[in-house]
This record gives structure tokens, C-alpha cells and sequence, in this order.
């Protein structure tokens, strides 16, 4: 009877959240002591760790969206509220790039992940598969009210990020970067400098528009990465 | 005598009040340049410290390269 009770309201639980459109704000904070200036470090590694300390004066404070329903989401560093002087600071587009810069746009139908970004001038789409390539772990523990397990990317060369906890209680397969098709809401990601964590979530009743990006050259991800390598050997070429 | 003793504490009071404004600066981080001569190794080095290898973020090499060196 105990067993019946838990599984309706489980089922209640996802029904709710599979079909109320929401909002979920996240906010970066460095991993400070990654930072830390040592006896060891030459003067471009002391000065690029006072650069992205800077820089994540002001990223902490800019809000990353992401919104879904239930087939699709996007997410992006919400500029809106940003004032002038900010984004008009040098470190800005660096403070962007520490969170995630371009709209992520995820269809679970159609299995891709898009992502809209200007590189070097122009605008592109750059388009990815949902690969499910999750390895997820027992290990827990509570973010706010939500019970999160860890997971990580299962092979060494597929992911920058280090590990992400999602929550069951959300049983939703997304989260913000594009990265998603865990049993649950992402709660939290964690990289090697910073954690990029879940501040607020909002439920709306009303219809949440999602707005697949559409403008910019669409290339896949292994031109992307071509075109940046291509770009990385240039500037080393220059600086030589 | 008057003259030369108002002259010395208008110098000191413009050069008291202009390392005042100088220290207000410098604790901005606005203000605080960053440009070194290896632009290309510092951009390698911000992608290593905040995403653990060069090449896992691509903008944010791009963008510490265009701070550093200031284009």
C-alpha cells in the first residue's frame, strides 16, 4: 500500500514537472585557490590568474536562463538586465566566456543540440548530437531541497566539464550549456576553475516560448573545431 | 615669502590628491590593464586554469588573446 502511495505520487510529481514550463536562473563562482598566485608562477601565468579573477568579478553576477518545456530548451547569459558601464568593461567578453557564451538550444526529439554564437566576427550555428554518454555515480548530496547524484562524461577527450549533479526530484532531462539526457534537472556543474549552480527556479502556467536559433551559418562540431585550431596556429604564428 | 609658501601647498595638495586618484583607479578592475607581450601563452594558460586543457573553450582563449593584447 506504502509502495502504491510513493509511486502515485512519484508519477504526480513528473507529471507536474514534465508539463509546467520553467525558468531556472544560475549564477558562476571561481574555485578560488585555483587561482592562487605561487612562488612558481611566471609573469603571464600570474597575470592571466589576476585577468580571470577580474573577470569573475563581474561573471558572478550575471544570471545564466535556462528555459524549457517539455521538448525543448534554450539557455543563455541574460544580458538584459546588464548595464552599460559593465558591458562596456574590456574584461566583459571574458567574464561571458568563463560562464558560456551563445544561445544553447536542445530538441529531445530531434536529438541535437544547437548552438548560436558569434566566433571571430561572424555568426554561426553550431550543431551537435544528444549523446548519452553519462556515467552516473551513487554519490549524493543536497542542493537547497533537491537531492542530487554526480555524473560525469564517459570518456577522457568528450567533455571540458568535470562533473554535474542533476536531481531526480526534476525529473527533466535538461540543464544549461546544452548539456542534458540525465534522469533529472542539472543542478550544478562543476569545471576545473568554477561551479556554475542552480539560484532559483520558476514555474509558469503560461506557454514558455523556446526559440530554436536559426540565424548563422550552420556547421557541425568538428568544423567548429577545425576553424578554432586553425585560428589558435594563426595567432602563435603572429606572436612568433 | 607668502607666495612661495601658498605655491608649495598648492603643489603637494595636486600631487596628494592625484596619487588619491590614482589608488581609487587601480582598485577597479576596469582599469586594471592586462597586456603582456606573450598574448598567445596567456590565452593557453587562462583555458588550462579554468577548464583544464588548451582548447576546451575556444572564447574564452579568443577573448583573454583580444584583452591581453588589447585589440
Amino acid at each position: 500500500m506504502k509502495f502504491l502511495f510513493y509511486g502515485i505520487l512519484c508519477l504526480i510529481s513528473q507529471t507536474i514537472h514534465s508539463q509546467i514550463n520553467t525558468i531556472c536562473i544560475y549564477q558562476i563562482s571561481p574555485i578560488e585557490h585555483n587561482y592562487n598566485i605561487t612562488n612558481a608562477d611566471d609573469d603571464v601565468t600570474k597575470n592571466t590568474k589576476k585577468m580571470l579573477l577580474n573577470a569573475f568579478d563581474i561573471a558572478k553576477d550575471l544570471d545564466y536562463i535556462l528555459k524549457y518545456n517539455s521538448l525543448e530548451s534554450t539557455s543563455q547569459i541574460d544580458e538584459s538586465l546588464v548595464n552599460e558601464g559593465i558591458k562596456n568593461n574590456y574584461l566583459y567578453p571574458v567574464a561571458k566566456s568563463l560562464i558560456g557564451k551563445g544561445i544553447y538550444y536542445q530538441n529531445r526529439k530531434e536529438k541535437i543540440v544547437l548552438r548560436q554564437a558569434e566566433i571571430l566576427g561572424s555568426l554561426f550555428i553550431i550543431k551537435d548530437v544528444l549523446v548519452n554518454d553519462w556515467k552516473i555515480t551513487t554519490e549524493q548530496k543536497k542542493i537547497g531541497n533537491y537531492l542530487c547524484f554526480k555524473a560525469f562524461k564517459n570518456c577522457d577527450t568528450c567533455s571540458k566539464i568535470e562533473e554535474v549533479w542533476f536531481t531526480p526530484d526534476i525529473p527533466v532531462p535538461f540543464g544549461p550549456l546544452g548539456y542534458g539526457g540525465l534522469p533529472g534537472l542539472i543542478v550544478e556543474i562543476k569545471n576545473k576553475g568554477s561551479i556554475l549552480k542552480l539560484k532559483e527556479i520558476k514555474y509558469t502556467k503560461k506557454d514558455l516560448k523556446i526559440v530554436r536559433p536559426i540565424k548563422g551559418k550552420e556547421i557541425t562540431i568538428d568544423e567548429y573545431n577545425e576553424m578554432t585550431k586553425g585560428f589558435r596556429a594563426n595567432a602563435k604564428k603572429m606572436s612568433n | 615669502m607668502k607666495k612661495i609658501i601658498l605655491s608649495m601647498v598648492f603643489v603637494f595638495a595636486t600631487v596628494g590628491f592625484t596619487n588619491a586618484t590614482n589608488e581609487i583607479d587601480n582598485n577597479k578592475p576596469s582599469t586594471v590593464s592586462y597586456v603582456y607581450p606573450d598574448c598567445w601563452a596567456g590565452a593557453n594558460a587562462a583555458e588550462i586554469y579554468s577548464c583544464g586543457s588548451v582548447g576546451c573553450n575556444f572564447d574564452l582563449w579568443a577573448a583573454v588573446y583580444s584583452a591581453c593584447s588589447g585589440q
